[in-house]
């Protein structure tokens, strides 16, 4: 009976969650500038996202400034209108369009949060150089989650 | 974990079988007395040639014979239990749940057991974004092996099979700040699960009568470690909670049960 109580008492301790990751509440893209002429990380100031004040979006990870794109729940594509300025020229306005392709799938996360996690099908944009990494790897392109992509564009 | 559960699970069983092997092995065996072995003698010499063939096969019947259906009768009883500690569960907002228990106990140590129980969960934290609720009734049926361990006082260990049938549904919400926020409501029906039950019992008189009404009303807790055999597995949402099962987080759960019976 003792090991019996034992070993209720240590199972139930499982129940709870004490080491729970942060996660984003939604699925997103990172987005990323570098220059073109020698592939270091272009300092690029995104104003806005489909007419949105896009400082909510911004973060840095390794001393590079990246963003991240939040991708609609309610589709299977989500479509983002960038308004952004280089440093270097702070007066001039340039526009661009990004287009994600996804498959959606509920997730129940460790903390008991139902998100959704995206596979990316597709990605196209009117950016002159880019590409894409999944997991910091060029040549992984199939059935990449969308979190683990950053999307590079060079200007 | 799984392999530290199995270890444990494993202890457990072998505790419980050499609990009752010592039981077995402690059986006093008592010598014959020799007057009694004459007297005996004496009878069936006299039976044998004088009393007629009808009457002498009922008085050449074995003392164990007459022993065992002595047994049986005086064994026989039936338990009809209810799980008072689930009525408790009426005064919390996320649950609602009866069960009541029939047991007939047909020998010293065996009882056959069967459970029927209603279920309306909600776990306030199954989907902490959003609700969940599932109801539904489930069946068990099982057998108990009782040792008497005090006076008027058992222990038993019990296996049980169970089936539950039910339906579930829930909300999510996903708020965002540049898309539409996700609003999605799920709802499943004529869903069933199946498990099986390992079963402690531990059951004494309310008060200690030697006769009258009360002497009949037992009361106890069951110890019960559940593993579940057949969950439903329906696309996007899991089920999350399951009537007679409880919380589907683990593919082992134990719980306790106390309850409150009426011996006949």
């Amino acid at each position: 009976m003792f090991f019996f109580l034992l070993f209720i008492s240590s199972f139930m301790q499982c129940s709870t969650c004490n080491d729970c990751e942060p996660f984003a509440e939604e699925p997103y893209l990172k987005l990323r500038f570098y220059r073109a002429v020698d592939s270091t990380a272009n300092i690029v100031i995104i104003d806005s996202i489909n007419h949105t004040w896009a400082g909510n979006y911004t973060y840095y990870q390794d001393t590079v400034n990246t963003y991240l794109l939040p991708l609609n729940m309610n589709e299977d594509e989500s479509s983002f209108v960038i308004s952004y300025r280089d440093t270097s020229d702070i007066n001039t306005y340039f526009s661009n369009t990004l287009s994600v392709f996804y498959e959606r799938e509920y997730i129940k996360r460790t903390d008991n949060n139902i998100i959704i996690q995206t596979t990316i099908k597709e990605i196209s944009s009117d950016f002159n150089l880019k590409n894409f990494l999944c997991k910091n790897d060029p040549t992984n392109t199939t059935n990449c989650l969308s979190n683990d992509v950053i999307y590079q564009v060079y200007r | 974990m799984m392999l530290f559960i199995k270890y444990i699970a494993s202890i457990l069983l072998l505790v419980v079988a050499l609990a009752g092997s010592a039981q077995d092995s402690l059986k006093v065996v008592q010598p014959k007395d020799s007057t009694q072995l004459t007297i005996q003698d004496s009878v069936a010499q006299i039976t044998q040639d004088t009393i007629p063939p009808i009457l002498n096969d009922s008085i050449n019947s074995t003392p164990s014979d007459s022993l065992t259906a002595k047994d049986s009768l005086t064994y026989f009883a039936i338990y009809l239990s209810i799980d008072y500690g689930k009525l408790f569960t009426a005064l919390a907002q996320f649950e609602n749940k009866y069960e009541f228990n029939i047991g007939i106990q047909f020998s010293k140590h065996l009882r056959a057991t069967a459970d029927i129980g209603y279920g309306n969960l909600a776990p306030p934290n199954a989907i902490n974004n959003g609700s969940y609720n599932a109801v539904g009734n489930y069946y068990r049926l099982g057998f108990d092996y009782m040792f008497t361990i005090a006076p008027k006082t058992s222990l038993s260990f019990g296996g049980m099979y169970a089936i539950s049938t039910f339906k579930d549904q829930g909300t999510v919400e996903i708020i965002s700040e540049l898309w539409p926020t996700l609003s999605q409501r799920f709802e499943r029906t004529n869903l069933t699960a199946n498990w099986a039950e390992f079963v402690i019992t531990s059951e004494a008189p309310v008060l200690n009568r030697d006769a009258g009404f009360l002497s009949h009303i037992y009361w106890g807790i069951k110890f019960r470690l559940r593993f579940i055999i057949e969950k439903p597995m329906p696309e996007n949402f899991d089920v999350y909670a399951i009537p007679g099962y409880g919380r589907t987080f683990n593919d082992m759960v134990p719980v306790g049960n106390l309850f409150v019976s009426y011996k006949f």
